[in-house]
């Protein structure tokens, strides 16, 4: 990420080329059922097949807006928000599919059950993996805001160190010029991402046949939220580790020598977390595009 | 625990929830500190504008059956208390008085009404 490395820059075009396949395999499916196709496993009504509708165009978009926004902005900026940007667009298709369509009302006596639903009660296993994310992701970008220098244009994107032999400086380095965008992405992010989940956990039964089936497809729900939170949250946490790791290695083996000695044990872990946050990308981009939804084809 | 309402009782929607409400309560099967549903889940659930069932938790707090915090949801309250035997006995007969009022409203016979409560 960044503009700096092929081989990253190669990883990130291979990720993204395959969600955009997935989609549009997905969508094939989507249309299907629209046009009357079977592919309901569980009882569910037609307007949670709009939600699902809904939900599906959400990525459709959110890949555009991937697009559009990876050439986008300066130095890799762009980039760096394309998959949190995507990420965004999923938890708003989902928040809208949930408020806007409503079940159909039920003729004759209407039952609802006294038990106040809530959000960690339909929160699926990945839960903790997210949360670990964006512990790590706030670490990170609160050190390299921290430890950035300005660079010869000005911009906090430099990593920089000075003895009484001299100076060294090595660029690029997500200092504030990339973590304020992406830290305010992330917020608004996390933000849309409650939102989204007390819509799925607030919204009226009746999407299914059945009480426990409806509670099926707010599992699912949720389970897309998350999904969605994490690969906008793991993407852009994989390049500020990466970059920022390799940065402060470069900086290490600098002729210079005026790297801090923690530079070394700190760019080892940012390095494991590089990796832990592309596995988790991979991760999110599947479930969001792989698990089945109830109802789906 | 379920709450039902009838779109064909004449009972007004709010009336029909509050009524059952305290039964429940009456019979112990909700007890004191039990948090019951946000507005808008129960709403939405049974189909009924958000008001109504405010409407319904309002009646009820002005009756100190339920009470309300600002965060804490709408719970039962502390003083809400399980009925004695008499006066659940005395709410089971008004109940069937009901039932048979209805029944006879209806034409049926006497064994037809109880066949009724055995089915």
């Amino acid at each position: 990420m960044f503009g700096v490395g092929l081989v990253e820059v190669g990883a990130v075009g291979v990720l993204f080329s395959v969600l955009c396949a997935l989609v549009v395999w997905r969508l094939g499916h989507a249309l299907v059922i629209a046009f009357g196709g079977s592919g309901a496993a569980t009882a569910v009504t037609r307007e949670w097949q709009l939600v699902l509708g809904v939900r599906l165009l959400g990525m459709l978009v959110g890949a555009l807006v991937a697009v559009f926004t990876w050439n986008l902005g300066s130095n890799g900026r762009g980039p760096m928000l394309s998959l949190a940007l995507f990420g965004l667009c999923v938890l708003l298709a989902t928040a809208i599919g949930e408020t806007v369509v409503r079940p159909r009302p039920v003729p004759g006596v209407r039952t609802a059950s006294l038990t106040a639903r809530r959000v960690r009660d339909y929160l699926p296993w990945t839960t903790p993996l997210v949360g670990f994310l964006v512990a790590a992701a706030v670490a990170v970008l609160t050190l390299t805001t921290l430890t950035a220098s300005d660079d010869d244009l000005g911009a906090a994107r430099a990593l920089a160190c000075r003895t009484a032999d001299g100076a060294a400086s090595h660029s690029p380095y997500p200092g504030a010029f990339y973590s304020v965008p992406l830290g305010v992405t992330l917020v608004v992010v996390l933000v849309f991402a409650v939102v989204a989940a007390r819509r799925v956990v607030d919204r009226p039964r009746g999407m299914a046949a059945s009480p426990d089936d409806d509670d099926r497809l707010r599992r699912n729900s949720l389970d897309m939220v998350l999904a969605a939170t994490g690969t906008a949250v793991a993407a852009p946490l994989f390049g500020v580790a990466l970059v920022a790791g390799g940065t402060m290695n470069t900086l290490r083996g600098d002729p210079i020598g005026c790297a801090p000695g923690w530079y070394g044990p700190v760019a080892a872990v940012l390095l494991v977390l590089a990796l832990v946050a592309l596995w988790s990308t991979a991760l999110f981009l599947g479930r969001l595009v792989l698990v089945k939804s109830p109802g789906r084809a | 625990v379920n709450l039902t309402v009838d779109p064909d009782d004449p009972t007004p929607a709010y009336e029909q929830l509050r009524r059952q409400l305290v039964d429940l309560v009456g019979a112990g099967a909700l007890s004191p500190g039990d948090r019951l549903p946000p507005l808008r889940q129960l709403a939405g659930d049974l189909g009924l504008a958000v008001g109504t069932v405010a409407r319904t938790y309002r009646e009820l707090e002005a009756e100190g059956i339920l009470t309300s915090r600002r965060g804490g949801g709408t719970r039962v309250s502390d003083g809400a208390r399980r009925l004695p035997d008499a006066a659940r006995r005395a709410r089971l007969r008004e109940l069937a008085a009901t039932y048979l009022a209805h029944g006879r409203a209806l034409g049926a016979t006497d064994d037809e009404i109880r066949a009724a409560l055995e089915t």
